[in-house]
């Protein structure tokens, strides 16, 4: 996506863009997660997408999903935003599910920016719950807001920034369960407040990234294996440095990360976890040698985590030391790029695993002509990647979690190590047509294979105490998933943008239940069209229709389970600039996936929501890009 | 679904032929959507149109525990894209059904509630069409979207006292110049997204004024 087909959705978070793109959801939906604004992406389901902000990964994996709206940046900072679905280790040895390439422009002198949002789900009763005591008022979300204050010269970028969000669960059906375990008596209210620093140099030899954040986020994170949701506070600190010299013939690439943060518990009626802090550093250095058709480049990299909880007078202390390494060699002509990989991490005291070392493997290739091109990547990945934000890393870690993560379950099986595997294979062919149009054909294979899977049939409706879930740790599973994919898009800058694809999935397990029952349903075969535009006077539009098809999720049965039916989905925004561009007002109509639907908690459906934006800058051309 | 469609497309055709017949002879002989083309031809926030409305409901669906009142209403329109901007606030008082509910204690007394009164404001935006705006009668509808919010009677501090909800809905206003100022009339059918679905169409009439845009609401708008 453009900058300015960004800025035409109205967009404040990144979850609401991301929601734009639907190839996200590839290989897995967990419609839970997104059916509230600014609760990351995905969950649950193994390695997520990295964000990758001008060129600097920034972890942000907490509690199975990508926190996206604590990072430091927000969709009125972009001027591109690129998706690539492919399985990744870093140099500094963290797994990641697909890369969300984010980039922002260099500022001139000073700028002030922000925007705020609000989001009505459409659906109160109104009047009517005066007259009718089973009436009861849907979710609102926001305001979400960000500011930015930063100075630049083209060169140099130093910015501070702040971003903040508000939900309030007042649907009947997540206010209930959260009230059942939440001993305050104000109403379910999730918050964020992340503000943070960044400078930057775009030399013509020397890159130079460094950046700063802190969050706070007082929340009700929901966790599907248990059913319910956990009214936690998270707090997190980090910071990136990131710096790469261009020398004659060669490149130095350093980079080192570190973060602390800490869960603790809101009131309940129910215990919960005791309180639990990590703390994660990283290092990785690389060097690279480059010919005029050639590079190669080979590193190092050392990260560590410690995870501690403080319980009935004893803290359980779990510190991991993960040394890694990484080489890459790069060929071109002139239409052909290939460039093969490996990055590997030794695990120094892991009891699940038979392998001491995780790894991937890979190579990726491309052909560019006149008329279209083709993209092939084949991955191979191997072993358990350990992080401090993955739930089951703290089961591992010994951290009581009470009943929920089925402790006793995991060490069972870890009695019987079995390693993680993964092969993919993608291939993409475009090619352009007349009028500025480009077609694509996409598949995408993935095989997996020494699982750990939840094994489970859910034949109650979801709640706490007595009603939670029975289900337990099993693997090793295997099985197949299947991507493919037609599109055609039009993006000329000066004319309509249009883009449109079919996507269908499918789910081969080879007669393993467990793995077929876990997949199934999580992605639905879908079909899409948007359109967005900017006329002259600042006006600009964008507008989404999709299809998705009929669902079920074999895990759940009746009466927990309800099937869900196909879904049209029709998302509209229009907006105009105001103050000779120094202002965007902007107006949605979105459909949200909240209507509640069957008992489990992704049988949701859209609902209608309005969401009104506005946005402003000091330089008139930010307000409006 | 199908309803809905028809009903849009009555209105929008009963919106065409009274374009057709208000618009001039001699621009309709040269086959030109005289007034479109004559707004399009305006320059964007030239010029302000600000009302004064009153108006009442002669038809409330889905809320029928609530009978409505007089509604007051501001409303002021600009040239914009070959229409009209417009933007409203209407408000408007809503007495709830008195003995709603009745209730029977132990000793078999009864006590009947009332509902809450609620007063709401609409605040709305939206574009429209409109024929030649020098005309002498004036013809044009269009669509308004905005945010109903409601203040019921009831203690401060009380939960729910305030709530909103979106609406929508076409216009059509007939008016007629008289000097610098406009008379209008004015009829609307608004739906409140609740859950049940709040459906009113209301008649309204009032007088406006248009001036030329001041520099500073200019840049503003632009």
């Amino acid at each position: 996506m453009s900058g300015s087909e960004i800025q035409t959705t109205g967009a404040v978070r990144l979850s609401e863009l991301f929601r734009m793109m639907p190839s996200i959801e590839t290989w897995g939906s967990d419609r839970y997660t997104l059916r509230l604004l600014g609760m990351g992406l995905d969950g649950q389901h193994g390695a997520q997408p990295v964000m990758v902000l001008d060129g600097v990964e920034l972890p942000a994996f907490f509690l199975d999903r990508v926190l996206t709206e604590a990072l430091p940046v927000a969709p009125g900072d972009l001027d591109g935003l690129v998706y690539q679905s492919e399985l990744e280790m870093s140099d500094a040895g963290r797994l990641s599910a697909g890369k969300l390439r984010l980039s922002t422009p260099m500022i001139t002198g000073w700028q002030a920016s922000g925007a705020i949002a609000v989001i009505n789900e459409t659906g109160d009763p109104g009047p009517a719950k005066h007259s009718d005591a089973r009436r009861d008022n849907v979710d609102r979300s926001g305001p979400a807001t960000w500011l930015r204050l930063g100075w630049g010269d083209g060169i140099w970028l130093v910015q501070a920034g702040l971003q903040t969000d508000l939900h309030h669960l007042t649907d009947t059906r997540i206010a209930g369960r959260v009230r059942r375990t939440y001993s305050e008596d104000a109403q379910p209210i999730v918050t964020q407040f992340s503000p943070f620093v960044r400078i930057r140099k775009k030399g013509a030899t020397t890159r130079l990234q460094v950046l700063a954040g802190h969050s706070r986020r007082k929340d009700f994170i929901f966790h599907e294996a248990a059913g319910w949701e956990w009214p936690a506070r998270l707090q997190r600190s980090w910071a990136i440095a990131q710096a790469s010299k261009d020398f004659k013939g060669f490149s130095l690439f350093v980079r080192a990360d570190g973060s602390e943060g800490s869960l603790t518990d809101r009131p309940s009626f129910i215990a919960l976890p005791p309180e639990l802090e990590w703390r994660e550093a990283a290092f990785s250095s690389s060097i690279m040698r480059s010919g005029p058709t050639w590079n190669a480049r080979i590193g190092g990299s050392a990260r560590t985590f410690e995870i501690s909880q403080l319980a009935d007078g004893t803290n359980t202390v779990n510190s991991r030391m993960l040394p890694g390494i990484h080489a890459s060699i790069g060929a071109r002509s002139d239409r052909w790029t290939f460039r093969t990989f490996a990055n590997a991490l030794l695990l120094d005291d892991d009891g699940l695993q038979s392998s001491s070392t995780s790894y991937v493997v890979g190579t990726e290739s491309s052909r560019r002509g006149p008329q279209g091109g083709i993209d092939l990547g084949i991955r191979w990945q191997s072993g358990h990647v350990p992080e401090p934000g993955q739930l089951t890393e703290w089961t591992r870690a010994g951290v009581d979690l009470g009943e929920w993560m089925q402790l006793a379950d995991l060490d069972a099986v870890s009695s019987h190590s079995f390693t993680p595997r993964t092969a993919s294979m993608g291939l993409t062919v475009h090619r352009s047509f007349k009028g500025a149009w480009l077609g694509w054909l996409d598949g995408r294979i993935r095989w997996q294979d020494g699982q750990l899977l939840q094994d489970r049939v859910v034949t109650q409706p979801f709640g706490v105490g007595p009603l939670l879930p029975e289900w337990s740790w099993s693997g090793p599973h295997s099985g197949w998933l299947f991507s493919r994919s037609i599109g055609l898009e039009r993006t000329a800058a000066d004319r309509i943008v249009w883009r449109t694809f079919f996507q269908f999935h499918h789910v081969s397990s080879e007669g393993d239940d467990v793995f077929f029952r876990h997949q199934t349903g999580f992605s639905r075969h879908r079909a899409w069209v948007t359109a967005s535009d900017e006329r002259p006077g600042g006006f600009r539009w964008f507008t989404r229709i999709g299809y998705l098809s009929a669902w079920t999720w074999p895990e759940y049965q009746e009466p927990a389970r309800r099937s869900i039916p196909g879904d049209l989905v029709v998302d509209a925004t229009f907006g105009k600039t105001l103050m000779s561009g120094h202002l965007n007002a902007m107006v949605s109509v979105l459909n949200l996936p909240d209507r509640a639907l069957g008992n489990h908690p992704a049988g949701v459906r859209e609902q209608l929501a309005i969401r009104l934006s506005i946005a402003f800058s000091t330089h008139s051309d930010a307000a409006s890009r | 679904m199908i309803q809905a469609c028809t009903r849009t497309s009555l209105f929008c055709g009963l919106l065409l032929s009274c374009w057709a017949l208000l618009t001039p002879a001699d621009a309709r002989a040269q086959g030109l959507p005289s007034g479109s083309e004559s707004v399009e031809s305006a320059s964007a926030f030239e010029t302000i149109r600000a009302g004064v409305f009153g108006g009442m409901v002669f038809r409330n669906r889905g809320m029928d525990e609530w009978s409505p009142g007089p509604s007051g209403r501001l409303s002021i329109d600009t040239p914009y894209a070959g229409g009209r901007l417009r933007f409203d606030a209407a408000y408007r008082p809503w007495s709830g059904q008195i003995g709603f509910e009745e209730t029977i204690d132990a000793d078999g007394n009864v006590f009947r509630s009332d509902l809450p009164d609620v007063q709401t404001i609409d605040i709305l935006a939206g574009w429209g069409l409109a024929n030649a705006p020098d005309a002498t009668i004036s013809l044009s509808g269009g669509l308004l979207i905005g945010n109903r919010f409601m203040l019921f009677d009831l203690p401060v501090g009380t939960a729910g006292r305030l709530e909103s909800e979106m609406l929508v809905g076409p216009w059509v206003r007939v008016g007629r110049a008289t000097g610098a100022f406009r008379v209008f009339g004015e009829v609307r059918a608004m739906r409140v997204l609740t859950n049940p679905r709040w459906d009113t169409i209301g008649l309204s009439g009032g007088v406006a004024i248009e001036f030329a845009t001041p520099g500073w609401i200019r840049w503003i708008l632009k």
